[in-house]
């Protein structure tokens, strides 16, 4: 009880400068770091190749050094969060914002916020939504939808919202169960009850009743 | 097959989203801290903590595909190694030639560091608190204990003498019997054995004389080293002996059934004891009960006297 794990031991070593530490440290960990920002890079638009998800990772263990390990140090045992996962925290942060200074965004189905901030120029739905392969009938209905998804989704709970965020994401329901840390089984019967609260928020504002 | 209403609603709903593009969050000051998304990815947040963080993730672009890698990469199957050839050497060649301040932790120096780390690896302020627990436990606990114990004199001398005026319970004859001390110290009290049956010795006095007045209490612990109190009965007050004065005190009850042996304690005190309960329990726990009741009692404590006894049939 009054002594660090392993890992935390190691960790202090590193940040002491130790160079065995460090080889056990990059023994350890590369594997996992590799993975992670791997996975932030596979969703790089335009697309990097093999040798940035390298010098990522390079880059990554030399910010770790930084004015004298100050990342490193940051991590507290004390925190509820294990090593191994603050370091993938801290890993696809700075992999995104590594990333985003090249001027490489990530893809996603669903940009958030949903709602315009204090200020922000709001733009025409009716613009975003007029493309070839929309009909005007739908695209009256969309601008309906929109409507509709920022009225419902500031009145859902936290839970259902990201669900429905992870959703329209397109990620698959295995891995919303692992994001959520629910069962696949508890995700189908969120999912459930999500579509018949959304089913019923539209009947009451007579929305199914007028699409095209 | 003709689209439902509902899946038409699906379907638009999905495209209403990506046109629902406003801005993209970029980090801002409300973002939780990496410890806590840390947290939220093991799975170690609940309540309106975890409640705060879903709202969080459903609004904030970029701390969801943070989440969103860290939990893909933390559930790769074990064992894969995804880190391409050759990688891993790269790694720790430019890393290590990196370090700002290359230590070796060989040699003798390395040794001596390495164990200076692994001292300094005692959290400190877990440490603190340890030291802190300790120097509390010895100040309150220990210390005044000790103190008393190392400091207590007897303020008042006993002289005791066992007596025994009547017989074996059942027929209350006398078997005539006297006692001697032997060189031990042991009172011997001499038996003559009328019947088979032992229902413990009664009639038992003692005869105490004390150098200045005080109270008494007598307890008895047996050869078990259960002891109990004897004399005052329960709700009665000590009894007060006059200074240089031979007072008989008749044990009001049976002892010793099964065998008499055992000791009669006899502590002289200042005041009547509030707890007698408690000292019972402390002379039956210790080896040592005169060194306890020191330790518990200090300057209450005026005078101690063991007695052991230990009948011996004559035939």
């Amino acid at each position: 009880m009054f002594f660090r794990s392993r890992e935390a031991r190691l960790v202090a070593r590193c940040a002491n400068g130790d160079r065995n530490a460090w080889a056990q440290f990059i023994k350890i960990y590369s594997d996992l770091l590799y993975r992670v920002i791997a996975s932030v890079c596979a969703r790089a638009n335009p697309p990097v190749s093999q040798d940035t998800v390298e010098d990522i990772c390079q880059s990554f263990y030399l910010s770790l050094m930084e004015n004298d390990f100050r990342k490193l140090k940051r991590y507290r045992e004390t925190s509820r969060a294990s090593f191994e996962a603050w370091l993938r925290v801290v890993a696809a942060n700075y992999a995104r914002d590594f990333l985003r200074k090249r001027g490489r965004e990530l893809s996603h189905r669903v940009q958030l916020p949903y709602t315009s901030a204090k200020g922000a120029e709001e733009r025409d739905p009716m613009e975003e939504v007029l493309d070839p392969g929309v009909t005007p009938a739908e695209a009256v209905g969309l601008k309906e939808i929109v409507d509709f998804l920022r009225e419902c989704l500031d009145k859902l709970p936290p839970a259902d919202r990201l669900l429905l965020v992870l959703i329209l994401d397109g990620q698959s329901d295995q891995y919303i169960a692992r994001v959520m840390n629910i069962t696949v089984q508890a995700v189908y019967m969120r999912k459930s009850r999500l579509r018949k609260k959304l089913e019923k928020m539209a009947r009451e504002r007579g929305l199914l009743e007028r699409l095209p | 097959m003709a689209e439902s209403t509902y899946d038409r609603f699906e379907r638009l709903l999905r495209q209403a989203m990506e046109t629902l593009t406003l801005e993209t969050a970029e980090g801002s000051e409300g973002c939780p801290d990496e410890g806590k998304l840390a947290a939220y990815v093991d799975g170690r947040l609940g309540g309106e903590e975890l409640e705060r963080m879903q709202d969080h993730l459903s609004r904030c672009r970029r701390c969801l595909d943070v989440v969103l890698a860290a939990v893909q990469a933390g559930t790769a199957s074990k064992g894969e190694a995804c880190i391409p050839e050759g990688m891993l050497d790269r790694l720790q060649k430019t890393v290590i030639e990196a370090l700002p301040s290359a230590q070796s932790t060989t040699g003798l120096r390395g040794r001596l560091r390495r164990l200076w780390q692994g001292l300094s690896s005692i959290t400190s302020y877990r440490l603190a608190m340890g030291a802190v627990a300790v120097a509390a436990l010895i100040f309150i606990w220990i210390l005044p204990g000790l103190y008393r114990e190392l400091t207590w004199k007897p303020q008042v001398e006993i002289a005791a003498v066992v007596l025994q005026g009547g017989g074996w319970a059942e027929r209350g004859r006398s078997p005539g019997a006297g006692s001697y001390r032997d060189q031990d110290g042991v009172v011997n009290l001499l038996i003559a054995p009328r019947e088979e049956t032992d229902h413990g010795l009664e009639e038992i006095s003692l005869g105490l004389k004390v150098n200045k007045p005080c109270l008494v209490y007598v307890f008895f612990r047996d050869w078990r080293g259960v002891a109990r109190l004897l004399i005052p009965t329960p709700g009665e007050t000590p009894p007060e002996l006059p200074p240089l004065k031979w007072k008989r005190l008749a044990v009001p009850e049976a002892i010793g059934r099964g065998t008499a042996a055992g000791s009669f304690i006899v502590l002289a005190v200042s005041r009547p004891m509030a707890d007698l309960a408690e000292i019972e329990k402390l002379i039956s726990a210790s080896d040592d009960p005169v060194r306890a009741l020191r330790r518990k009692m200090g300057k209450m404590l005026l005078g101690i006297k063991i007695i052991r006894i230990r009948p011996l049939s004559v035939s």
